[in-house]
């Protein structure tokens, strides 16, 4: 099966020693290593204008689809369970019949898309705080400038316009992260600089400081305080009950009069167990029936001896816990085997698909394009290539370019 | 200087441990203070003669100590031949929990004498810590900066033994065991082969000595990093050392 991928030329050390720098100073990647590799990877890939239009078509309907789930499934707390949400979230969106939804804007989306031998498959998407603006913005433009191709989109403009969209010309924004891990904050100084950059007031902010007065957020820090008029959360929703009471984290999920992106109801479509209501739903999934591999409860499926199945956690995050018995090493593999036999109802089983390799330099790597959808628009993609057929932790971030 | 010839004076293109030197503080803009200066001059009369590392060849060194002492003791050690190789990972801010402005100012301070040691592009490491990194909590109002290291923040064992790293020697005051975060580091070192030893600059005498990293809790374990982020996250909100309980350790929470 041809690749619709390509691979362009290996930067030279001298372009690759000056695209690391521009990405650290330029773009602020200030995590470019991890342990003994860098994880910027030394290479593009290239894309052609059709490959990229049919990634962005399957993209923003699978966003639609999933909007419209994620609202049907809202006003379906019987199925909150089935999901493996936490208690304190489920309880969090049952008030929601009384106090209402926390309203959404400038909704990001993310879907991680992998070629594979029966053509395009995803393995999630990330609809709650999807990352990877640096890279998809600032590496993949600096990479196009160096190789002369175009950009496949930029997210952090689209979501920057989105919340611009959404608030008064002077209007205050606040980016909601855990301040303490510079990984998260270099995510929102990049995102603050494109607010600034359209007139936009920032202030960044952990989920503790935020006051809620009849549902409207205010900020309470020594660098800004008063009001917001919008706000962009970098702090995952299946965390937020592990604040104390008085930070009034439900109001991400209910009671919020104040705008935010995302609203803590993401979360109901980024469970990996989000399959197994779907025939619950009056809502259409043709295009998630399409390309999310079959998924079903770890109790229906004998994945321990039967290769064609992986397991992975509900609310698993950047590939960790994904059970695949050949590629994670023995240890791991019985520990992931161990929780997943012990708590079902947080795993999901999914039928694995064959991922095709790229080569580059001789070498076969599998990557994965996370496309962007912004308010149901795509917007760029965010790229990681890896060295075996699982995309976590140790994945190079890529350059995602399209031929002219 | 700019942020990136600062970066670049500590982290030559051609340095055999550059990829490891976080970028974070040499990131940020700043102005120095007459303040800081004084402090970085104290910072380095007390790194003066404290304490003479082992002469270099297959030794590295991990200098936890607080804040600009264990940059002016990094600066004093590449006098012997040893690269600093800064390893801070948290950001500058107003009403921080943890001051990071005397660190950026070290930086920039401390670079000529760096430039004066003249080291060899594959010198030996000394890994650059802030003993203060998790320090205390944050009240209302403060920008909780706090930080942690994990083992990718490191080169592995492969990579150190593959260099002609033999041994590991931890300088710290007061103690001469290592922090927790730190003992995940250590102890895969040390299971890979790696002889640690740990000095006291508080005691009378400092030498280093064998120590055994003893297993920290959560080594090793499924999620161990998540588990520890989450830690850190959390507490963004109400301080170090919790481990939020899920799935894959009890069932308080997700029922």
């Amino acid at each position: 099966m041809n690749s619709p991928l390509a691979v362009a030329p290996r930067f030279s050390s001298s372009e690759y020693a000056e695209l690391r720098r521009r990405t650290i100073f330029e773009c602020g990647k200030w995590d470019p290593q991890y342990e003994d590799g860098c994880v910027l990877a030394e290479f593009a890939l290239v894309l052609t204008p059709e490959v990229r239009d049919e990634l962005g078509e399957l993209a923003e309907a699978l966003a639609r689809e999933a909007l419209a789930a994620e609202a049907e499934l809202a006003a379906r707390p019987e199925l909150h369970a089935e999901l493996g949400l936490p208690r304190a979230i489920r309880s969090a969106l049952r008030e929601a019949r009384e106090l209402g939804l926390s309203p959404g804007v400038a909704r990001v989306q993310r879907f991680d898309f992998h070629w594979t031998t029966d053509g395009w498959r995803i393995s999630e998407v990330n609809s709650d705080v999807p990352g990877g603006f640096i890279e998809a913005s600032g590496l993949s433009r600096l990479a196009a400038e160096t190789l002369g191709l175009a950009l496949a989109g930029d997210p952090t403009a689209a979501l920057a316009d989105a919340l611009a969209r959404a608030t008064p010309p002077d209007g205050a924004i606040g980016l909601v992260h855990a301040t303490a891990f510079t990984d998260d904050r270099q995510v929102m100084l990049h995102v603050a600089r494109a607010l600034e950059a359209r007139g936009r007031r920032t202030c960044l902010l952990d989920p503790t400081q935020l006051d809620w007065l009849d549902g409207r957020a205010s900020a309470a820090t020594a660098w800004f305080a008063g009001p917001l008029d919008a706000l962009a959360r970098f702090f995952p929703a299946e965390w937020l009950p592990n604040l104390p009471a008085s930070s009034r984290w439900r109001h991400f999920f209910r009671g919020a009069r104040t705008p935010l992106s995302n609203p803590g109801a993401s979360l109901l479509v980024q469970s990996k167990r989000f399959p197994l209501v779907w025939d619950e739903l009056a809502t259409p999934l043709p295009t998630w029936r399409a390309l999310l591999p079959e998924t079903r409860s770890p109790r229906e499926v004998d994945w321990r001896a039967n290769d064609a199945w992986l397991v992975k956690p509900a609310l698993g995050r950047v590939g960790d816990g994904i059970g695949l018995r050949d590629v994670v090493a023995p240890r791991e593999w019985r520990a992931i085997a161990r929780s997943a036999r012990w708590f079902p109802a947080h795993w999901a089983a999914q039928r694995r698909f064959a991922a095709l390799p790229v080569e580059a330099g001789g070498e076969p790597l599998y990557p994965c394009l996370g496309v962007y959808v912004i308010d149901g628009r795509r917007a760029g993609i965010y790229g990681r290539i890896a060295r075996r057929p699982l995309i976590d932790a140790r994945a190079q971030d890529i350059a995602v370019l399209v031929n002219a | 200087m700019n942020e990136l010839e600062l970066y670049s004076r500590w982290a030559p293109d051609d340095g055999a441990w550059t990829p490891w030197v976080k970028p974070v503080l040499f990131a940020a803009p700043h102005t120095l203070a007459d303040e800081e200066r004084e402090a970085w001059r104290a910072a380095a009369e007390r790194a003066r003669g404290r304490w003479t590392p082992p002469r270099p060849g297959d030794t590295a060194l991990v200098l936890d100590l607080p804040g600009p002492d264990a940059l002016a003791l990094a600066v004093e050690c590449a006098a012997h031949g040893y690269r600093p190789v800064p390893l801070f990972n948290s950001c500058l801010g107003r009403n921080a929990v943890v001051p990071n402005e005397p660190l950026r100012a070290g930086l920039e301070l401390g670079v000529d004498a760096l430039a004066a040691a003249r080291l060899l592009r594959d010198a030996a490491p000394a890994f650059v810590l802030d003993a203060r990194r998790g320090q205390g909590g944050p009240k209302p109002l403060m920008f909780d900066n706090r930080w942690r290291v994990f083992a990718q923040d490191f080169p592995s064992a492969n990579v150190l033994l593959s260099r002609g790293i033999r041994s590991v020697v931890l300088v710290q005051a007061g103690t001469n065991s290592p922090s927790i975060d730190l003992a995940h580091v250590l102890l895969r070192w040390q299971t890979a082969g790696l002889s640690i030893q740990a000095v006291d600059l508080a005691s009378t005498s400092p030498a280093p000595a064998p120590i055994r990293v003893a297993k920290p809790a959560w080594y090793g374990a499924l999620f161990q990093r998540l588990l520890v982020t989450i830690g850190l996250r959390r507490n963004s909100a109400g301080g170090f050392g919790e481990v939020v309980p899920d799935a894959t350790t009890t069932g308080t929470g997700f029922a």
